[in-house]
């Protein structure tokens, strides 16, 4: 037996709860949720999508609550949504429909519908911006004033809903395969532990939800060398997502009797990954093939790394470990490994007492033949 | 007062999972059921147990009576789905069923898997009146030597559910329930036997 309970400590542990909450509030600044909600969008984007939660409020409070601690607010997030009743599961939403906010492709300069760079870091200097320390209210009103003003003079002639994915355009040249619609019922990783060799649905639900930092970790080291993997970014879309269930009572199934519930913000990439492969011929030919990554919010590291490991996945090869599911799907979420490694925390005195035991022994036996 | 259906099924959930640990306890959920108010076709004690168990995510079906009501009911307050009884991961048997139509139910339901024994079916019987004297000895896990009961027309069922239960870890967990709002649960590993005089 690994464990024993340990009894006791439980004032000691009262305490340590109280001290928490003293660092939490001792400076006396109440940290409102609608401050973190405005200003901390990024940190919100990365707890709904590791938490699998899309509520931006519960996981403003979650960051509070976890002092910005990112393992801690995704697991009070986790527990929390592991506590909701399910009554509705929304129609299956086609990403053409994204209500676009930005949207790149690294493949061609020309798209149908254009680049449309929306906000994005990429074009930033990275330097500190200092004026930030001493940001007023006046100035920022001042700034989006100035900021209507130029838009309202700019044309304002674009279409930003049901643009064409630029995987069709390729697919009407004959270039990228076509593959038939995939209708199988998807399977619940949150519901049914996983089991491999996993499909195809449930690789995507893990990947999604894995810990940003590890997903990019693992998506990198599959390209540089630890993996078989060439990517270039097809499609990258920030956008919002419609969502619609069918009306509860309507017996029908009526698609024009749906609901709609509200929009959530996705980040989708597609990444053609060239492979080579031999024809009728016996000639070696290059294909492309598609990685699909997608998550919450705008985590556009994530997606890509996301859209690298799937086709990683898809084509599992033991020969490299970002290639084998086992080694990336335990690994990548964050309630897990983080989990895992804190129970490192607690006692083992046992185990560790038996451990030292043997190594008396074995030294006194050492001893003993010297002799 | 009306149901509060957060702390009632709360409760409810707690008295089963009491007895399902202990066989042959009976406990009573009359405070809860008393407080039913909409017009059903089953036992009060039944519509409690059934927005306890019953969820978007599971199925039932329904035996007895005119099931058709039962199963608009349950599906308008749970959002559960109605299922075939082969299907179903709780199954409902109201105090109209027949002889026939209970044994029919034994032979048909989940009893899960060697690998997922878990995804076997929970078969929830209405019945006259539980108690505890009578000819009926459990033992088995969660029984500390024998606990004696008596259930209203077990002879119906009993052999049934000896038949299906033989192969553990195969088999089904019953909850039953009676006109006074009683529950007792026979889970699959209780052992039943009838006291000879």
């Amino acid at each position: 037996m690994a464990y024993v309970a340990v009894k006791g400590g439980s004032e000691a542990i009262e305490e340590s709860i109280k001290r928490l909450t003293f660092e939490r509030i001792h400076t006396q600044q109440v940290l409102e949720i609608e401050a973190i909600m405005a200003g901390m969008q990024g940190m919100i984007d990365q707890v709904m999508s590791e938490s699998s939660l899309y509520s931006e409020l519960l996981a403003a409070l979650a960051i509070k609550q976890a002092q910005g601690n990112m393992e801690e607010a995704v697991f009070l997030l986790r527990a929390h949504r592991s506590t909701l009743p399910r009554n509705y599961y929304t129609r299956v939403i086609e990403t053409d429909n994204m209500f676009v906010e930005r949207r790149i492709s690294a493949s061609f300069k020309d798209i149908p519908g254009g680049q449309i760079l929306g906000a994005s870091y990429d074009y930033t200097h990275r330097l500190m911006d200092f004026n930030l320390l001493s940001e007023s209210k006046e100035a920022m009103q001042k700034w989006l004033l100035e900021y209507e003003q130029e838009s309202q003079h700019s044309s304002g002639a674009l279409t930003l809903q049901s643009l064409p994915k630029v995987v069709a355009f390729l697919q009407k040249e004959g270039l990228f395969p076509t593959y038939e619609e995939d209708q199988a019922e998807p399977l619940d990783v949150t519901k049914r532990s996983v089991q491999f060799p996993t499909t195809r649905s449930e690789r995507l639900q893990i990947l999604t939800r894995g810990q940003t930092g590890a997903v990019t970790s693992l998506g990198y080291a599959a390209i540089r060398g630890y993996g078989a993997v060439h990517p270039t970014v097809g499609e990258l879309r920030v956008g919002k997502l419609p969502l619609t269930v069918a009306y509860p009572m309507d017996r029908t199934n009526d698609e024009e009797n749906d609901l709609y519930i509200g929009q959530i913000k996705v980040t989708e990439v597609e990444s053609f990954i060239p492979i080579t492969t031999k024809n009728e011929k016996n000639e070696e030919e290059i294909e492309f093939e598609i990685g699909y990554g997608i998550c919450y919010g705008q985590n556009e590291t994530k997606a890509i790394a996301m859209s690298i490991l799937d086709q990683a996945l898809e084509n599992g090869n033991q020969d490299y470990p970002t290639h084998d599911e086992e080694f990336i799907l335990m690994h990548i979420d964050s309630v897990e490994s983080t989990g895992f490694i804190s129970h490192l925390k607690l006692p083992h005195y046992v185990t560790f007492q038996s451990k030292l035991d043997s190594v008396r022994k074995i030294k006194k036996g050492t001893i003993q033949h010297e002799k | 007062m009306a149901m509060d259906v957060v702390h009632d099924t709360q409760k409810g959930y707690r008295t089963i999972l009491h007895c399902m640990s202990r066989p042959g306890t009976i406990e009573n959920v009359s405070e809860i059921a008393d407080k039913v108010t909409v017009s059903i076709e089953c036992l009060s004690a039944t519509f409690v147990t059934s927005l306890t168990l019953l969820d978007r995510e599971v199925s039932f079906s329904v035996v007895g009576g005119d099931t058709k009501k039962m199963e608009e009911l349950f599906v308008a307050y749970t959002m559960a789905t109605s299922a075939s009884l082969k299907t179903a991961d709780y199954v409902f048997i109201t105090k109209q069923a027949s002889k026939e139509q209970i044994i029919s139910v034994f032979q048909n339901v989940k009893t899960g898997t060697l690998i997922n024994p878990q995804q076997s079916a929970t078969i929830i019987l209405e019945t006259e009146y539980l108690s505890n004297s009578g000819n009926l000895l459990l033992t088995g896990p969660g029984i500390e030597d024998t606990e004696e009961v008596s259930i209203a027309n077990n002879e119906y069922w009993l052999e049934a559910r000896n038949n299906v239960n033989s192969e553990y870890p195969l088999g089904v967990d019953m909850i039953l329930l009676d006109e006074f709002a009683h529950v007792m649960c026979l889970p699959r590993t209780t052992v039943t036997k009838i006291r000879e005089v």
